[in-house]
């Protein structure tokens, strides 16, 4: 026998599963800095996985519009976010990069005062490590 | 941007060894500025506005979803003698070396 309480407020245990889905997707972007979690994105992964179970819950309990509408909605959002950080994130190999074992190429350029850096000052009197990012925006 | 932050525990192992650690990116100087005082880097952040470096180091990239002309995220590990002594090239858009595994190679060196 179903709880009758659980029935009466499946709608809100739907809703409540898509917040937990969006509020892992909002903690993606929170943890971006730590690399492990940018590359795997587990924390997220999880708490899709767990809106989706707490909406499917709801689901079983009532079939209403609100707890199938907050399903969809908890499916369509975890699944552009998969899509997203799986699919459309592949980059172009760097085949002309200069490899381990050669020269790295030299340069002059400005740093944010706007002096000029060589590569060959750097490495004067110990290691260098030049970071490429993708920039500011 | 933000994976800059994480670099700052890299550059403190690099200048106890007498090296130094920059970025670099295809920004403006007054973008750089603005990046390096938000973020409050202790390292140099370069400006390579016309691509020239990025293209030299072979990681030019048109990034398709923003159409902008951009760098590969990378780093170069290079020696006193300027011979690169690690390197890694994101094959993700969000994947970044993790700054205690640059640390272990810094230290092999």
């Amino acid at each position: 026998m179903a709880n009758s309480s659980i029935v009466k407020h499946a709608g809100l245990y739907g809703i409540g599963g898509f917040a937990v889905v969006l509020m892992g997707l909002a903690l993606y972007w929170f943890l971006m800095d730590v690399p492990w979690i940018r590359s795997t994105a587990i924390p997220t992964l999880a708490m899709i996985a767990g809106g989706l179970v707490i909406c499917g819950f709801a689901v079983y309990q009532k079939r209403s519009v609100s707890t199938i509408g907050s399903t969809s909605l908890a499916a369509i959002f975890g699944g552009m976010f998969i899509l997203l950080i799986f699919g459309l994130t592949r980059l172009p190999e760097a085949a002309g990069a200069p490899q381990v074992g050669q020269h790295a190429p030299d340069f002059a350029i400005p740093n944010q005062a706007g002096q000029s850096v060589a590569l060959a000052d750097l490495h004067k009197n110990g290691p260098a490590l030049v970071v490429f990012y993708r920039g500011h925006w | 941007m933000s994976e800059l932050r994480g670099l700052g525990a890299v550059d403190k192992v690099l200048k106890e060894r007498g090296g130094r650690l920059v970025a670099i990116a295809a920004d403006k100087v007054s973008d750089s500025r603005r990046v390096a005082e938000r973020l409050a880097l202790p390292f140099d952040v370069l400006s390579d506005a016309d691509l020239k470096v990025i293209r030299e180091y072979g990681l030019f990239f048109h990034e398709p979803h923003v159409n902008l002309d951009c760098a590969l995220p990378a780093h170069f590990l290079i020696d006193k003698s300027g011979v690169i002594r690690w390197r890694y090239i994101s094959p993700r858009s969000n994947e970044r070396p993790d700054p205690q595994a640059v640390i272990e190679e810094i230290k092999k060196l």
